[in-house]
């Protein structure tokens, strides 16, 4: 009788065991918003001038940041550490991280304007239909766009188009910042990336950025002072 | 007495677990196993619509039956051909009577990765999707009604959409659920050369003309890629494409009434584009050389024309020689699947 007894504990403590158990999740949000002049993005308007006197208004606006580390531990160890922001978003687009462990009350917050080396190459991310079109050609280097920033500006009063696509690991831009609380507020100013260091000129850019390497770097150095965290 | 409340407290312990379950009274249920190559996009299926076999089965069935019409003349596969990449070769497809339907036939090779549906994207679902051309006067005409009236009186189908989805459930959503799961299986195999080419990124596997079209492609020059690139030759988007210069309601913006989307329709798949003649949602080009020559000179500009295909119109189109054109081909042809 005994024996019944025990083996009846047993297999209820097993089935108990089988059961899922809930474990202690600590959320994380990252956000991101591209502004102009401080402002969210308004898409196909013509609401914009740059420094060289272009009025222009944007179609599409695309971009990733991503490889996510917390004083230089990465977020998630997974193919799903980046955040993208999709035209549709035209405000800020955000993706929650849920973490085993607590945030530190301070702590340094590192990431990438694109993507990692190690991510910038096909399928570093998840394959899903938005990553797949956002492919970077391997006839030009592999990996991803970091950027599709297009739209329309007016020339004597006659439109024409810009598509200014950055990517490429020589685009890469790595920042970090002290932060104290569980949400990473990312900005990105479109105007600076227009006139931070280099004052672009839509009519003079060619058709063929993604081939430019001088193109490329000049935007680069524009990015790095076009980003900042709330 | 205590062996009983051993067995009852046990019983009750496995079953608050879900670990017992009948099976009497519920469909058969059993998953259905998507395959896709591993370098595809990750599919998305409605968590309300899993894919079972007995569904697909049911789906499979229903895709080829005309009793979806209202005279029993056509089916959906009577415009969806396998061996036209499920398109059909017309410029307009013939629904019944003879009537033609307003635009050329949807290739559904890969349609599980689109998030809308149709040229022009009206329905967001391939459950809202299914049971329209059922409908559409110049398609099928028939009321969804009499369709499930006339399931209803067919043993066989009483018995197919019992097990798929349980007693009584010859309906509208049942109908869609299984027409859906069914359209979620057509995938292109993933066995083309460019395939080969994907699974290990050599580009050894071309041949010169190939690999040169396959440069044409991927770069700038021919820059294809932005709207056809990845692995299934799409970006799953809509676009404007340059083929008309009044874009007045047209397109995505007769949809969603906004302006700013008039003229873009669904950017196809290439995969299997040398079974898709005749090409663009109006059938209007019959061959790869024809579709070549718009991008090379025939571009139309418009307010929504994308991006790239106005820098090229303005720099005077994409200018390739015929012997570009050739290769391009060569390349694109490295897309289908072999006929098996």
């Amino acid at each position: 009788m005994r024996f019944k007894f025990i083996f009846t504990m047993i297999f209820i403590f097993s089935v108990f065991s089988a059961c899922k158990k809930e474990k202690k999740e600590y959320l994380y949000t990252v956000k991101l918003m591209p502004t102009y002049g401080g402002n969210p993005i308004e898409l196909n308007v013509y609401n914009y001038v740059t420094t060289q006197n272009d009025t222009f208004k944007i179609t599409n606006l695309e971009m990733y940041v991503s490889d996510f580390k917390i004083n230089g531990k990465a977020l998630i160890e997974s193919k799903e550490n980046y955040l993208a922001h999709t035209a549709a978003q035209s405000n800020a687009t955000s993706v929650d991280f849920k973490l085993e462990e607590a945030i530190p009350e301070s702590y340094t917050f590192e990431w990438y304007h694109g993507f990692s080396p190690q991510q910038n190459v096909p399928n570093g991310i998840i394959n899903n239909s938005f990553n797949n079109a956002m492919q970077w050609p391997d006839v030009l280097g592999g990996g991803y766009h970091f950027m599709k920033f297009e739209g329309r500006f007016l020339e004597n009063g006659i439109e024409k188009a810009f598509a200014i696509h950055l990517g490429k690991n020589g685009n890469q831009v790595v920042f970090s910042k002290e932060i104290s609380n569980n949400v990473a507020f990312i900005e990105f100013e479109l105007d600076s990336l227009l006139k931070s260091k280099h004052s672009i000129d839509l009519k003079s850019l060619p058709g063929s950025i993604m081939e430019n390497d001088s193109i490329q770097t000049l935007f680069k150095e524009n990015v790095q002072k076009s980003v900042r965290i709330l | 007495m205590k062996r009983g409340i051993y067995f009852f407290f046990t019983t009750f312990l496995l079953s608050s677990c879900g670990l017992f379950s009948s099976e009497d009274d519920k469909p058969n249920d059993k998953p259905y196993s998507l395959e896709y190559p591993s370098f595809y996009p990750i599919p998305e299926i409605p968590s309300d619509n899993p894919l079972t076999e007995k569904g697909v089965e049911l789906g499979r069935k229903l895709f080829n039956d005309p009793i979806l019409s209202y005279n029993n003349t056509i089916s959906c596969a009577s415009c969806h051909q396998e061996q036209f990449n499920f398109s059909d070769d017309k410029i307009k497809s013939i629904g019944v009577d003879g009537k033609q339907t307003d635009v050329h036939s949807m290739t559904l090779t890969n349609v599980l990765y689109y998030k809308q549906l149709f040229w022009n994207g009206r329905v967001n679902s391939l459950e809202q999707q299914a049971t329209l051309p059922i409908e559409h006067p110049n398609e099928m005409n028939q009321p969804i009604e009499q369709l499930i009236e006339k399931l209803k009186a067919k043993e066989e189908y009483v018995e197919l959409f019992e097990i798929a989805f349980g007693e009584n459930s010859i309906n509208k959503t049942n109908i869609s659920k299984a027409l859906a799961q069914f359209q979620r299986t057509l995938i292109s195999k993933g066995i083309a050369r460019f395939d080969t080419f994907l699974s290990n990124r050599n580009p050894a596997i071309f041949s010169k003309e190939e690999f040169e079209g396959y440069r044409i492609f991927f770069s700038e020059k021919g820059d294809c890629f932005h709207c056809h690139g990845g692995e299934l030759g799409t970006n799953f988007k809509f676009e404007n494409n340059g083929l008309f210069s009044d874009i007045s309601n047209k397109g995505l913006g007769a949809i969603t009434g906004n302006k700013d989307s008039l003229g873009m329709f669904q950017v196809p798949s290439l995969r299997n584009i040398s079974r898709s003649a005749p090409y663009m949602h109006d059938g209007r080009f019959s061959t790869l050389e024809e579709v070549i020559e718009h991008y090379n000179s025939g571009l139309k500009d418009s307010p929504t024309l994308h991006p790239k295909l106005k820098i090229k119109y303005d720099e005077g189109g994409m200018q390739l020689n015929p012997t570009e054109i050739q290769q391009l081909i060569a390349f694109l042809k490295t897309m289908d699947d072999p006929i098996q």
